[in-house]
């Protein structure tokens, strides 16, 4: 039988066999990782002060670093809000228990209380952005003291540098903030140049930083070969930066001429162009210096040794074929364009030496200007039609090739000269027609002229006619058709020679005599002609009468009684 | 007798008032902090009612110092009991419904100053509590099992018996009714009675039988109502009267039996209540040592 007491000793040794065991965990819980060494009946007063709860000194006897800020006065922890540990840092929850609490969330952490105000970009990173073990300094000293570099939030420093790579590589002041805000790398707003032994003025305020500072390759730092060199730079003289164009000819002292403002305004101006490559002569000492020197043109590589660098070429490269290239020079001067420097003499060493009335043509009249604009300079042909027009619209080859003549020079020459269009060198004796009389001396004109109005054919050369009145007008109103001198010809036509000569109109051949049928005699010797041949109108066509006149007296006698 | 009486009934009222309060308490407690109650352990230590309702914090330690009063005021049931102290000072059974109150509500205050955060040694003592404190409710079952009288000293056989006989009297006389119906009664109330089971078998057994007569009493009225054609008043004074008459008949027959269980329940529930209260000091003693000593 189990007696009463035997039952309670029973199970009052089954719990203490189990308290026994769990003797060790008279804590209220186990505690986190990082305090697991502290597990266990004796270490309690490691953290525990008899009497006095959890004191902050028991924890900082362990943590020294903190224990050092705090002495320091650094950081979060010297603040007397949070000089007590156990309201963020609870344990015995758990060995995965976090110690750290952020008591307002760790994306709402004022970390101003830190004694380092986040601003700028720094307020869009994540804590372990920074808080990492490459921007820790002294590892050496977190290591000892068992903190996991990746955990912690000790160990950087205010610097800038203690995190962020020296871009410069210690060429300038490690506290970044004198020049950069917190905001941006770029722009530096807070840096002035004029602090530095280089004042920038003029062109230099706004030329970009690597202009001068050039980057230079490092390739010790596998992220960034290359930085910006600022120190070391010379800049005693323009020539440190700068490229002499003018390659020492001008001396070394830029500012004689130039100012910082502008290489192409001429700062002083009593500069002397003489002294340069290119003396200024004539209408070159008249343009303004920015005419030349244009503000869209390189001062660096100017070449004038050809006029065309500067200026167009007005021909449009009608003498590029030259030897000269179209070279201005060959018929300008720098006295001007106009006038031309081209003498007759070059004229005529070309493909179309001037001669006769060629040489008393003003250039522009057979070299005009084009609708375009352009001097019309090279042609396609120097045959005379390519300027002149042919008046006989090819008449002349016509006449040639009729008369089976050959000629191997401009057909024109065929009869015209150089020295004027009407010296015709054409013999007329060729054609059946023999000039003699006022027709020698008359213009070719006169006769050939074309009766039609025809724009192209003004002149004919060919004419078939050989009677007077073909060409002449009968001013005797048709009294002498019916002269039957000779039965051969048409009475339709007069013979004009009968009483006329080709020297003049006077009727020199005619004899009142034999030629007609009343023989002057006595006082009708005397008579002049419109005496007795007086003017008439019939039919509004005005003539002296020659014929048919009554010969009776009383014809002309009674009637001039009958007058008087 | 009267005096006697109306202290009882005081005591009752007092009692009474005792669990409102504590409930109150409690309760609302427990709604103020449910939110933290419900938290995990893990992120309790973030929550804004962390360092009050945790069990070091102010309203958490006052109440694991409530609770902790409320447990070691359970002991002075027993040693009112054995006379060790505020001997002759008011009833046992006053002293036991404290003990009881006690036993309670010190538990669901010493629950909620735990915040359910049982870790280390002082978690036996918390499940010793709550074993304690559960078997309490099965002591007090088979202590009911015990006739006792006004004072609540054990009535002995001879007693019962003859009360057992009064009643059995009384019945017969009043309502006409023969012993073999009384007793097929008794057996429906109670259920079959075997005096020579072990105490474990007999403990099982009324358990049952009292479990099932909630069942069985609605079976039971319509007997009587059928069978001796009782008003329903009538009814209810002699159904009133055969309970009694079959508990005392039961308590008869099975005497040895629960007061041997009865036994058995203190070897259960002391050394558990040892437990408890021997690292319940330990706790308080290192806790003060520590420092932790609420307000003080």
């Amino acid at each position: 039988m189990i007696s009463k007491q035997m039952i309670m000793y029973l199970i009052i040794g089954f719990y203490l066999i189990g308290a026994v065991s769990v003797l060790a965990q008279l804590s209220p819980g186990d505690l986190s990782n990082p305090h697991l060494h502290l597990e266990g009946l004796k270490n309690c007063t490691k953290c525990h002060e008899i009497g006095e709860k959890v004191q902050p000194g028991k924890c900082l006897d362990c943590h020294t670093l903190l224990k050092t800020r705090i002495q320091e006065n650094l950081g979060l922890h010297a603040r007397n809000e949070f000089k007590n540990c156990v309201e963020c840092h609870s344990d015995h929850q758990g060995r995965d228990f976090d110690l750290i609490w952020w008591k307002e969330g760790i994306n709402k952490f004022d970390h101003s209380k830190t004694g380092y105000s986040l601003e700028g970009k720094h307020q869009l990173l994540k804590c372990r952005e920074c808080h990492k073990s490459d921007n820790i300094i002294e590892k050496q000293k977190y290591i000892s003291k068992n903190k996991d570099l990746n955990r912690t939030y000790l160990g950087l420093d205010k610097g800038c540098l203690s995190c962020h790579r020296d871009e410069h590589r210690g060429q300038l002041s490690r506290n970044c903030v004198k020049c950069h805000d917190l905001n941006a790398w770029k722009p530096a707003p807070l840096f002035d140049h004029n602090q530095t032994s280089f004042s920038l003025t003029g062109k230099h305020l706004s030329v970009d930083c690597i202009y001068c500072h050039k980057r230079v390759e490092e390739k010790t730092d596998a992220k960034d070969q290359s930085y910006l060199k600022f120190k070391g730079l010379k800049f005693s003289t323009c020539s440190d930066c700068h490229l002499d164009p003018h390659q020492g000819r001008l001396g070394s002292y830029c500012k004689k001429c130039h100012s910082v403002n502008s290489w192409k305004g001429i700062a002083n101006q009593d500069f002397d162009h003489n002294q340069t490559r290119f003396p200024l002569v004539g209408m070159h000492q008249k343009v303004n210096c920015n005419e030349c020197h244009r503000s869209n043109r390189s001062l660096k590589n100017l070449i004038f040794n050809r006029c065309s660098y500067c200026h167009e070429d007005y021909h449009r490269g009608q003498f590029s074929h030259r030897q000269q290239k179209g070279d201005c020079k060959e018929c300008h001067s720098e006295e001007g364009f106009l006038p031309s420097t081209f003498s007759v003499e070059q004229h005529n060493v070309g493909t179309y030496p001037l001669q006769g009335a060629h040489l008393a043509v003003p250039c522009n009249l057979c070299h005009p200007k084009s609708n375009d604009g352009m001097i019309k300079f090279r042609f396609s042909s120097t045959h005379c039609q390519t300027c002149h027009r042919d008046p006989h619209n090819k008449g002349a080859d016509l006449y040639l090739s009729a008369y089976n003549i050959s000629y191997k020079n401009d057909i024109c020459q065929y009869c015209h000269t150089f020295d004027s269009w009407s010296k015709i060198t054409f013999d007329h004796l060729k054609t059946n027609f023999k000039l003699t009389g006022k027709h020698e001396s008359i213009s070719c004109k006169s006769c050939h002229k074309n009766d039609v109005p025809d724009p192209d054919v003004s002149v004919i050369l060919k004419l078939n006619k050989t009677k007077c009145q073909e060409c002449h007008h009968d001013i005797h109103a048709g009294q002498f058709k019916s002269l039957k001198s000779d039965e051969s010809e048409s009475v339709n036509f007069v013979k004009c020679d009968k009483c006329h000569t080709t020297i003049n109109w006077r009727a020199s051949k005619f004899d009142h005599d034999t030629h007609s049928d009343f023989k002057l005699e006595g006082a009708h010797r005397h008579l002049k002609c419109e005496q007795c041949h007086m003017t008439v109108n019939e039919n509004g066509v005005i003539f002296v009468r020659y014929k048919p006149i009554n010969s009776s007296c009383s014809s002309c006698h009674v009637k001039r009684k009958m007058d008087q | 007798m009267a005096s006697s009486n109306s202290t009882l009934s005081m005591n009752r009222i007092v009692l009474f008032a005792l669990y409102i309060i504590a409930i109150t308490i409690l309760v609302y407690y427990i709604y103020d902090g449910y939110d933290y109650y419900i938290t995990p352990f893990m992120e309790r230590p973030h929550h804004p009612d962390h360092q009050n309702l945790k069990p070091g914090g102010i309203r958490g330690h006052g109440l694991g110092i409530i609770g902790t009063i409320m447990m070691l005021t359970i002991l002075v049931y027993s040693m009112r009991k054995r006379n060790i102290i505020f001997s002759g000072i008011g009833q046992l059974g006053s002293w036991l419904d404290l003990h009881i109150f006690m036993g309670i509500m010190g538990p669901l205050f010493v629950i909620l100053h735990t915040s359910l955060k049982l870790n280390g040694i002082v978690a036996i003592s918390f499940w010793s509590m709550i074993l304690v404190s559960l078997s309490g409710f099965l002591g007090r079952y088979l202590y009911l099992q015990i006739p006792r009288n006004i004072s609540g000293h054990e009535i002995d056989l001879q007693e019962l018996e003859s009360t057992n006989e009064n009643i059995l009297k009384e019945i017969e006389g009043k309502y006409d009714i023969e012993r073999s119906f009384i007793s097929e009664m008794e057996t429906l109330i109670v259920g079959k009675l075997y005096p020579d089971k072990s105490e474990f078998a007999t403990f099982f057994s009324f358990l049952k039988a009292d479990i099932f007569r909630l069942f069985r009493i609605r079976n039971i009225r319509k007997i009587l109502r059928r069978s001796k054609g009782l008003s329903k008043k009538q009814i209810g004074i002699l159904l009133g009267m055969m309970k009694k008459k079959a508990f005392l008949h039961r308590r008869l027959i099975l005497w040895n039996n629960i007061h041997r269980l009865f036994h058995y329940w203190h070897v259960f529930h002391r050394p558990f209540a040892l437990i408890m209260y021997l690292i319940m000091v330990i706790h308080v003693v290192l806790t003060v040592i520590l420092g932790y000593t609420w307000i003080f």
